[in-house]
């Protein structure tokens, strides 16, 4: 062994360590450096991770009291409505949740379409030249921050909502179902894009060498199989439809009445907690009730990114 | 004559077409209208007071500049890249180099996009509460800093590994073949080629932070500061400017102009992003 | 490597700097809660931070350390709550401080920079602004409550459109003086539109026709696109806050926990004395009024 090794004892013991270590022993300097640098990039990727995963756990535990104390988890989800002021104070997310329902399902039913549209656009007909600023204008509409979407939309939308519609407010769960489909657009349109994409080439040509129509390849061979790509991709624009803030939080109204209809005020989930945050003292009910807001956004959050997940798991196996 | 049903084909055909070209110029008319409405509204109000005053006037706000917010934003994103960067692109290291395909590796990269998906607010939620109340942080500028990394790093986590998988597992075979340690092969040979993918997601995931209001609203915003940067101090920023703007709505030449400098910030992080995914080594 | 190790130690320092406190005077001085007096207090520290740059100019015996003051809203409840837990240094609060607060705080001190009134206002185009000149609690409980939901069912005379309530969230003081002293036991309408501030308050009251709302008088009474209702037959002018006979008044208080810092005494002499032309500028009456 090299003459320069700092002591017998240190030198014993790092050679029971690397005995441990799934490698084949190898007692050279450079491999000590090297085996500091996996442990080391692994302690990185562990600390960031578990950093990460605190962040839920702590949701949970904060949000336990709320769900399991106080009305307990139907009067919670169900019967209650959000009065703090009342006496007793009562905390319900009904109107939360089904605001946040009805702004992503309206959001989805306006973007789902256009952006399937844009990305067959893109990827079947479009000249290569209107393909090449596709890419950076839908970036562009990715990009615009979440606030300036909702001021965007206050003076566009609910401007012309309320002069020219004559809607009591133009502020309303259509005015920001409006806005958020303008938002997820270009995540559907992009995903969706690259799964018509990924469909073979050669199928392409040899229905259309035997003369169908573009629309008919389009229909029976393109659809068919970038079908996990696009439901993919609706997934993705509902996880980021149900997590926009600002932009509702302007838009939507603000209202802790159940809507009845879109052109209702409503407070979506994500709206309730960032309006309630500032005067929820912590460990006060309203500050579990938030908690308990947040990790129910948070559960459905991963629960999609699951379903795509054991999906593309799915595919890869089935094409494998 | 053409069989009934061929000439349904050729007008179904034919609809597609026109609806496929009415969406994609949709597609192109929507972004190209919302940034140059707010541009054309917004430029008048950019001037050089505007960038390097601090908010003047009866009340505060309706006249002067936004200098202390355009320093608090990029205060906090510098404070977010410096614990984001490190962790993001050394976890993806060890993701691709080291675990690579095997259930950790997946399971990790499976963690990391759940995390990316959480809502923004849930991390200002999560920051207000522990760090700046629980760990008495305070409503500063490092516990907004923290948030915002702890936003980034699972976006940079995930640019950087997409980076570095690309990577042609050509090198890193004949590399290792060659005798070379892994981590001669992650530095000099994989960061050096996949260096301009992970400055593209870091870009992009400095953006993303940038235009959040969310995660800093209550964990390091105040609504009027003179400027100066301290880490145990609060800043304005630039969303959370822009949201008092509009719900006070007594400048609306402020509040064009702050939306502007906020879009602004966004095209050049978008051309650096693509410059950097188009540079070839 | 030698790059990771630099970042490394750059977390290292970031950390330590974070946890390493003022001590003794704060010479930053943070400033939060109600929307009310948040206008208010931005003018007022300006004014002071632009005649004094250094805490040694306001007073011989302070450190030469630059006046930095932060102001920020969030509402009556944020600013109690914030002070409480050592947030901010002086929390403002435009309703009393409850009894629960109090206790919550322990020893603190409350400066009483001013009054308010909450007025009912409407904007100029409003049905009700040519017809009512005057309306009473049981009629404002069955506005705000939802029980009477278009203008046509208050006066058969006003058109069908309905009436749409503006209210400020649950951390306000307004909202609290509200529920108490107007509403009762009666819930505010939960198609109410809650807003984040007194100004977004006013943006919305004078951008819709059909609004109706309570708001600072300060920020009503003198606006030419708004007009204000007297409150069982009371005006919300400021003899009446100041005699005492208009009964939705509110005291504007800088509450600090324990006792101030001599920075933050400074400041609030200053905000008790050379900023009371600030206060009555913005339409609030100033304390000076009462003494």
């Amino acid at each position: 062994m090299p003459a320069s090794w700092p002591s017998p004892s240190l030198h014993a013991g790092l050679t029971v360590l690397k005995g441990l270590l799934p490698r084949s022993p190898d007692l050279s300097r450079s491999a000590l450096s090297e085996e500091m640098a996996r442990l080391g990039f692994m302690a990185i990727l562990l600390t960031g991770l578990g950093l990460l995963f605190f962040i839920p756990l702590f949701t949970a535990r904060e949000a336990y009291p709320a769900i399991f104390s106080g009305d307990g988890l139907w009067a919670f989800l169900i019967s209650n409505t959000w009065e703090p002021l009342s006496n007793p104070p009562k905390y319900g997310i009904l109107h939360a949740w089904l605001s946040t329902l009805i702004i992503t399902g309206l959001s989805l039913a306006f973007a789902v379409p256009v952006g399937f549209g844009i990305g067959i656009f893109s990827m079947e007909i479009a000249p290569p030249a209107i393909r090449t600023i596709l890419q950076p204008c839908m970036e562009l509409l990715a990009g615009i921050p979440s606030v300036v979407y909702g001021f965007f939309g206050y003076v566009t939308v609910v401007f012309w909502f309320e002069a020219h519609w004559g809607m009591p407010t133009g502020e309303s769960l259509l005015a920001a179902a409006l806005i958020l489909s303008v938002m997820i657009l270009p995540f559907i349109a992009s995903t969706s894009g690259e799964a018509f994409r990924a469909v073979p080439h050669d199928l392409k040509e040899a229905a259309l060498a035997l003369g169908v129509t573009r629309w008919h390849m389009v229909r029976r061979i393109v659809l068919p199989k970038a079908a996990s790509g696009m439901f993919a991709a609706v997934a993705l624009g509902l996880a980021r439809a149900l997590g926009e803030t600002l932009a509702v939080l302007i838009l939507a109204g603000n209202s802790v009445a159940v809507p009845h209809s879109v052109l209702d005020r409503g407070q979506p989930l994500t709206a309730l907690i960032a309006t309630e945050l500032g005067e929820a003292g912590v460990d006060s009910p309203k500050y579990h009730a938030l908690f308990a807001a947040a990790l129910v956004l948070m559960v459905v959050v991963i629960s999609i990114n699951t379903l795509v997940w054991t999906l593309k798991r799915r595919i890869i196996q089935h094409e494998v | 004559m053409l069989s009934g049903k061929l000439f349904w084909e050729l007008w179904a055909d034919r609809l597609f077409t026109l609806a496929s070209w009415i969406l994609g110029g949709l597609g192109l008319f929507l972004p190209v209208s919302i940034v140059g409405f707010l541009i054309y509204r917004g430029v008048q109000a950019i001037s050089w007071s505007f960038l390097v005053d601090a908010p003047k006037g009866f009340p505060l706000g309706l006249e002067g500049g936004i200098r202390p917010a355009i320093e608090g934003s990029l205060a906090l994103i510098a404070l977010g890249l410096a614990i984001a960067v490190p962790f993001g692109v050394g976890g993806a290291i060890y993701l691709s180099e080291y675990g690579a395909s095997s259930s950790w590796e997946r399971m990790a990269r499976f963690a990391a996009e759940c995390l990316a998906a959480i809502p923004s607010i849930i991390y200002g939620l999560f920051g207000y509460s522990f760090l700046v109340v629980y760990m008495s942080l305070k409503i500063s500028l490092v516990a907004g800093g923290i948030t915002l990394g702890l936003l980034m790093f699972p976006l940079i986590l995930i640019g950087a590994h997409e980076a570095m998988q690309a990577v042609d597992r050509a090198y890193r075979e004949s590399a290792l073949s060659l005798g070379v340690s892994r981590l001669y092969v992650a530095r000099r040979i994989i960061l050096t080629k996949a260096w301009p993918g992970i400055v593209a997601a870091t870009v992009l995931a400095a953006g993303h932070a940038v235009g959040s209001a969310a995660p800093v609203l209550f964990t390091a915003s105040v609504i009027f500061s003179r400027g100066g940067l301290d880490l145990t101090a609060p800043v304005m920023t630039l969303p959370t400017h822009l949201y008092y703007l509009v719900s006070e709505a007594s400048s609306p030449e402020q509040t064009y102009g702050t939306a502007v400098i906020l879009i602004i910030g966004l095209l050049l992080s978008n051309s650096v992003a693509t410059l950097a995914k188009g540079w070839k080594q | 490597m030698n790059r990771f190790l630099f970042f490394v130690g750059m977390l290292t320092i970031i950390g330590f700097l974070a946890t390493v406190s003022a001590d003794g005077q704060e010479s930053t001085i943070r400033i939060g809660g109600s929307t009310t007096l948040l206008p208010i207090m931005a003018n007022c520290s300006a004014e002071f931070m632009d005649q004094y740059p250094t805490w040694d100019k306001v007073d011989a015996s302070l450190p030469k350390d630059n006046v930095t003051i932060f102001v920020t809203g969030g509402g009556s409840g944020f600013g109690v709550k914030s002070v409480i837990n050592g947030v901010v240094h002086v929390g403002l609060v435009s309703r009393d401080l409850k009894e629960q607060e109090k206790k919550l705080l322990g020893a603190h001190q409350s400066y009483l920079v001013g009054k308010d009134a909450v007025a009912i206002a409407v904007n100029r185009k409003n049905p009700l602004a040519s017809r009512k000149k005057d309306l009473t609690t049981g009629e404002l409980a069955k506005i705000f409550s939802g029980e009477v939901k278009t203008y046509k069912e208050l006066d058969s005379s006003l058109p069908a459109k309905p009436i749409v309530h503006l209210v400020r969230d649950a951390s306000a003081g307004s909202a609290e003086i509200f529920q108490e002293k107007v509403m009762g036991a009666k819930p505010i309408s939960p198609h109410a539109l809650q807003l984040p501030s007194q100004g977004a308050l006013l943006q919305k009251l004078q951008a819709n026709d059909y609004a109706i709302a309570y708001i600072s008088s300060g920020l009503a009474v003198r606006n030419k696109n708004l007009r204000t209702f007297a409150f069982n037959g009371i005006e919300p002018t400021h003899p009446n806050v100041i005699s005492g006979s208009y009964p939705l008044s509110r005291p504007l208080l800088m509450v600090v926990k324990g006792s101030p810092d001599p920075t933050v005494q400074r400041f609030t002499d200053y905000a008790l004395d050379r900023c009371q032309k600030t206060v009555s500028a913005h339409g609030y009456v100033p304390v000076k009024e009462f003494r």
